[in-house]
C-alpha cells in the first residue's frame, strides 16, 4: 500500500508546522498550503487524498473551500478533515452542513491525531 | 306556533311604545306630584321658619338653591368626565411610551447578547491557536520523536515558548478591553516630556527595527510643551502603532514618528511608514477587533487582533480619536488626537472671577465643594435648598452649576429643568452630582459625577466644561427623541453654535438644501428613515458628502455596522456615559477643519 497524501490547510504557521510534523512521522507524505488559494493551487499537482482543513481563515474559510472541493466532481471524492479551534456548540453540525467528513477540534492530540485522520479515510 | 307570533297582531293596550309611554307619564306625573307636595312643604316650612320672609321670595329662593345645586351637580359630571379623558389620554401616551422603551430595550438585549457570542467564540478561537502550538510541540517533544539536542528539537522549544508570550499579551489585551469597556481603567494625567517618552517607546523597538535594517526617525515640534497625559497609556499606544509600522515595513525601509499641536488645545501623534499600506477597503476594519487583514506579512508576525482595537478605545476613552491614512505599496500614516492636557484643573479653570453656583444640601459636603471650587478662581454662591438655587439661578448668570440631584425639597431633576427653562442661568453648563445612573438627564448635564464625590473630579470635570468650542456653527441634529433633541439643543447653544432639530430623517434630508448644516448629529436608531440611511443618502449628494456626521446612538454597533459608519462618519459615540463630553470634544476637535473647508468653498 502507498503512503497516503495530505494536504494541510491552514493560516497559522506553526499549526502547519505541527500537523505536518506530526503526519509525516506517521508516514504521510505532506504538503502545506497556507490559505485557500494556495490549497486550489496545490489540489491538481499534489492530488491529495486527505485535506486537513482548518475553518477560520481569513479570505475564503475552510467551509467555503470544502462545498467548493465537495461541488466539483474532480475533487468530490478527497476525504476533508475539519481542524478548528472553534469549539462552540453548533460549529460541528456546520461543518458537516458544509461536506467535511470528520473534524478534529485545535487543540490537537498529538499521540492520537493521525489514528484519527485515518479513521475519518 | 303560528297563533303565538303573528308579527301583524294589533298592539296589546298593555304592551308596546304606546302603553309604556303612557306608564312613563303616569310615573312622571306621580313623581311631579311628590316633588310638588315636597317642595310646598319646603315652602311652608321656610315661610314658618323665616316669618319676616314673604312666601313669594321664599319660593324664589328655593328656585335659585334648587339651579345652583343642579348646576353644580353638571359641573362636577363634566369636570369628571374631563378629567377621565384627560387620565385615559396620559395613561394610552404613557403605556406607548413605555412599549417602545421596552422594544428598543429589547432590541439592544438581543444586540447585545448576539455581540457576546460572537466575541466569545472569537475569544475561544484566538486562545486556542497559540494553546494549541504549545500543547501540540510540548507533546511531540514529550513523545520523543524528535531527537533531544537536534535543531528541531531546538526550534520546537522556541516555538513554545513563542507561543506562550503571544498568550500572555493576549490574554493582557483582554483584559484591557474589558476594563477600558466597563469604564474601569483609570488614567493618571501627569506632565509628559514628550520628547522624552517617545525616545524610551522608539528605544525599546530599536532591537527589532534594526533586525529588518529599519530607520526609525522623530519629528517632535519643540513647542509642543505643556502636555498631561497619562504617560503608560501613551506609551502603550505609541508602541502598537510603532510595532505594527515596523512589522508591515519591508526591510531597509523608514519609520517616523511625528508630534505636533494641533490648534491650541490637541496634541496629534502620526506613525508614518514606508511599509506595505492598507487597502481603502481594509482601512475601516483595522481598528476592530479581531479584524485581521488576509495578507501574507500578517501571517508571518502574527498579532493578537487587538492591539489597534484596544489602541482606538485606549485614546477614546480620554477623549481622543485615532485614524489612519495609506496606500498600499507606499506606505501608512497611523494618528492619534488626544487633548493636550487631560487631566490638570490650573490652565482652565484659573482665569479669573467666575461664578458658579453649587446646589448641596449637605453642609460638609456643601463646604468641602465649594472650598475645592473657590481654590481654583471661582466665585462661589451656596444654595442649600432647591427653591434657593432657583432663585440664585434666576439671578445671577453662572459660569457653572454644581447640583446634587437627590435634595430635600424638590428633586435635582426639578431644580433643573427649572434652572433651564427661564432665567440668566439657563445654558449654564451643569455638573450633577448622584448616588445612582439618571441616564434620561445626562444629556442636558455637561457631566454627571457619582457620589462619593471627590473634589478633585469636580474640579476636573469643571476644567473639562472649557474649551473654544464650534461657536458661530450651525449643526443638525436628527434624533426622533425629542427629549434628547431638546437636550442636544440646549448643549450645542451653550457652545455658540445654533442647532437645527429634526425627529425624522426623511424631512432632515429635504430640508438640508435650505438648512445648509455645517455639521450633522445623528441618531441610528429612527422609524422610517433611520441614521444609516440618512448617512448613505447624505453620501450621495455631491454638495453633502464631506460634511461631518457625528453618530450619536444608544445602540449596540456590529464590527460590520461600526466599520461601515467609520468609513463616512466623523466619530461614532454611545449616549450614555461619559460620551457627552467625548462629543463635545470631538465637536471642538472638528471646528478648525470646518472653518478651512467653509473658507474654500464659499468665502
Amino acid at each position: 500500500m502507498t503512503a497516503p497524501r495530505a494536504l494541510v490547510v491552514d493560516d497559522n504557521a506553526m499549526t502547519l508546522e505541527l500537523v505536518s510534523f506530526v503526519l509525516a512521522a506517521d508516514r504521510f507524505v505532506v504538503q502545506t498550503a497556507a490559505d485557500a488559494a494556495a490549497a486550489l493551487a496545490w489540489i491538481p499537482l499534489f492530488r491529495p487524498d486527505v485535506i486537513l482543513m482548518d475553518v477560520q481563515m481569513p479570505g475564503i474559510d475552510g467551509l467555503a473551500l470544502t462545498r467548493t472541493l465537495k461541488a466539483d466532481p474532480a475533487t468530490r471524492h478527497i476525504v476533508i478533515v475539519a481542524m478548528t479551534a472553534c469549539a462552540m456548540n453548533g460549529d460541528e453540525g456546520r461543518m458537516r452542513d458544509a461536506g467535511c467528513d470528520g473534524y478534529i477540534s485545535k487543540p490537537i492530540e498529538v499521540a492520537t491525531f493521525c489514528s484519527k485522520v485515518r479513521s475519518c479515510m | 306556533m303560528a297563533d303565538r307570533a303573528a308579527p301583524n297582531k294589533p298592539a296589546d293596550p298593555h304592551q308596546g311604545p304606546a302603553a309604556s309611554a303612557a306608564r312613563e307619564l303616569a310615573q312622571l306625573q306621580q313623581q311631579a306630584e311628590e316633588t310638588r307636595a315636597l317642595l310646598a312643604r319646603l315652602q311652608f316650612d321656610v315661610a314658618q321658619a323665616q316669618g319676616h320672609l314673604g312666601s313669594l321670595q321664599a319660593a324664589q329662593l328655593l328656585e335659585a338653591n334648587e339651579q345652583l345645586v343642579l348646576a353644580m351637580l353638571r359641573s362636577q359630571a363634566e369636570a369628571e368626565t374631563v378629567a377621565m379623558d384627560i387620565a385615559q389620554r396620559e395613561l394610552t401616551q404613557e403605556l406607548r411610551l413605555e412599549r417602545q422603551r421596552l422594544e428598543a430595550e429589547n432590541r439592544q438585549i438581543q444586540e447585545s447578547s448576539r455581540l457576546k457570542r460572537e466575541f466569545l467564540s472569537n475569544m475561544s478561537h484566538e486562545l486556542r491557536t497559540p494553546l494549541n502550538a504549545v500543547i501540540g510541540f510540548a507533546d511531540l517533544l514529550m513523545s520523543g520523536s524528535v531527537p533531544a539536542g537536534s535543531s528541531k528539537h531546538g526550534e520546537f522549544v522556541g516555538h513554545i515558548a513563542s507561543s506562550g508570550r503571544h498568550l500572555l499579551q493576549l490574554i493582557n489585551e483582554i483584559l484591557d478591553l474589558s476594563k477600558v469597556e466597563a469604564g474601569k481603567l483609570a488614567f493618571f494625567p501627569e506632565p509628559v516630556d514628550l520628547p522624552q517618552l517617545v525616545g524610551e517607546v522608539t528605544g525599546a523597538l530599536g532591537g527589532l527595527a534594526s533586525q529588518g535594517g529599519l530607520v526609525i526617525g522623530t519629528e517632535i515640534d519643540a513647542s509642543l510643551t505643556g502636555i498631561v497625559l497619562d504617560p503608560t497609556r501613551l506609551k502603550q499606544v505609541l508602541f502598537n502603532y510603532l510595532s505594527n509600522a515596523i512589522k508591515f515595513t519591508p526591510d531597509g525601509g523608514r519609520v517616523t514618528v511625528r508630534a505636533r499641536a494641533e490648534g491650541r488645545s490637541f496634541i496629534r501623534i502620526e506613525v508614518e511608514d514606508t511599509g506595505i499600506g492598507i487597502d481603502a477597503a481594509d482601512q475601516s476594519r483595522l481598528f476592530v477587533e479581531f479584524q485581521q487583514l488576509d495578507s501574507g506579512l500578517n501571517k508571518r508576525h502574527q498579532g493578537t487582533g487587538l492591539g489597534l482595537a484596544l489602541t482606538r478605545r485606549l485614546v477614546q476613552a480620554q477623549g481622543g480619536s485615532v485614524g489612519v491614512r495609506s496606500t498600499p505599496g507606499v506606505g501608512s500614516v497611523f494618528h492619534l488626537l488626544l487633548k493636550r492636557d487631560a487631566g490638570s484643573s490650573t490652565a482652565a479653570v484659573a482665569t479669573g472671577l467666575r461664578r458658579c453656583l453649587v446646589i448641596q444640601d449637605d453642609l460638609a459636603d456643601q463646604a468641602r465643594i465649594s472650598g475645592a471650587i473657590t481654590e481654583t478662581g471661582f466665585q462661589v454662591d451656596s444654595a442649600l435648598t432647591g427653591e434657593q438655587a432657583v432663585v440664585h439661578a434666576r439671578n445671577q448668570p453662572y459660569d457653572a452649576v454644581v447640583l446634587d440631584l437627590v435634595l430635600p425639597d424638590r428633586s435635582g431633576l426639578e431644580v433643573l429643568s427649572a434652572i433651564r427653562s427661564h432665567g440668566v442661568s439657563r445654558e449654564s453648563p451643569v455638573l450633577a452630582v448622584t448616588i445612582g445612573a439618571h441616564p434620561t438627564a445626562t444629556f442636558a448635564i455637561a457631566d454627571v459625577l457619582a457620589k462619593p464625590i471627590r473634589t478633585e473630579e469636580i474640579v476636573l470635570a469643571l476644567s473639562r466644561l472649557d474649551g473654544a468650542g464650534p461657536s458661530g456653527a450651525k449643526v443638525m441634529v436628527i434624533d426622533d427623541d425629542p427629549v434628547a433633541l431638546e437636550l442636544m439643543e440646549a448643549t450645542l447653544s451653550g457652545m455658540g453654535a445654533s442647532a437645527v432639530s429634526f425627529r425624522d430623517g426623511r424631512q432632515a434630508l429635504r430640508e438640508i438644501e435650505q438648512q445648509r448644516p455645517d455639521a450633522i448629529i445623528l441618531d441610528l436608531m429612527m422609524p422610517g428613515v433611520d441614521g444609516f440611511a440618512v448617512l448613505h443618502a447624505l453620501r450621495q449628494m455631491p454638495a453633502w458628502r464631506a460634511t461631518p456626521v457625528f453618530i450619536w446612538t444608544s445602540m449596540l454597533l456590529t464590527d460590520d455596522e461600526y466599520a461601515r459608519l467609520a468609513r463616512s462618519a466623523r466619530a461614532i459615540l454611545n449616549k450614555g456615559g461619559g460620551a457627552l463630553e467625548t462629543l463635545l470634544d470631538d465637536l471642538r476637535a472638528w471646528r478648525p477643519a470646518v472653518a478651512s473647508v467653509l473658507m474654500g468653498i464659499d468665502p
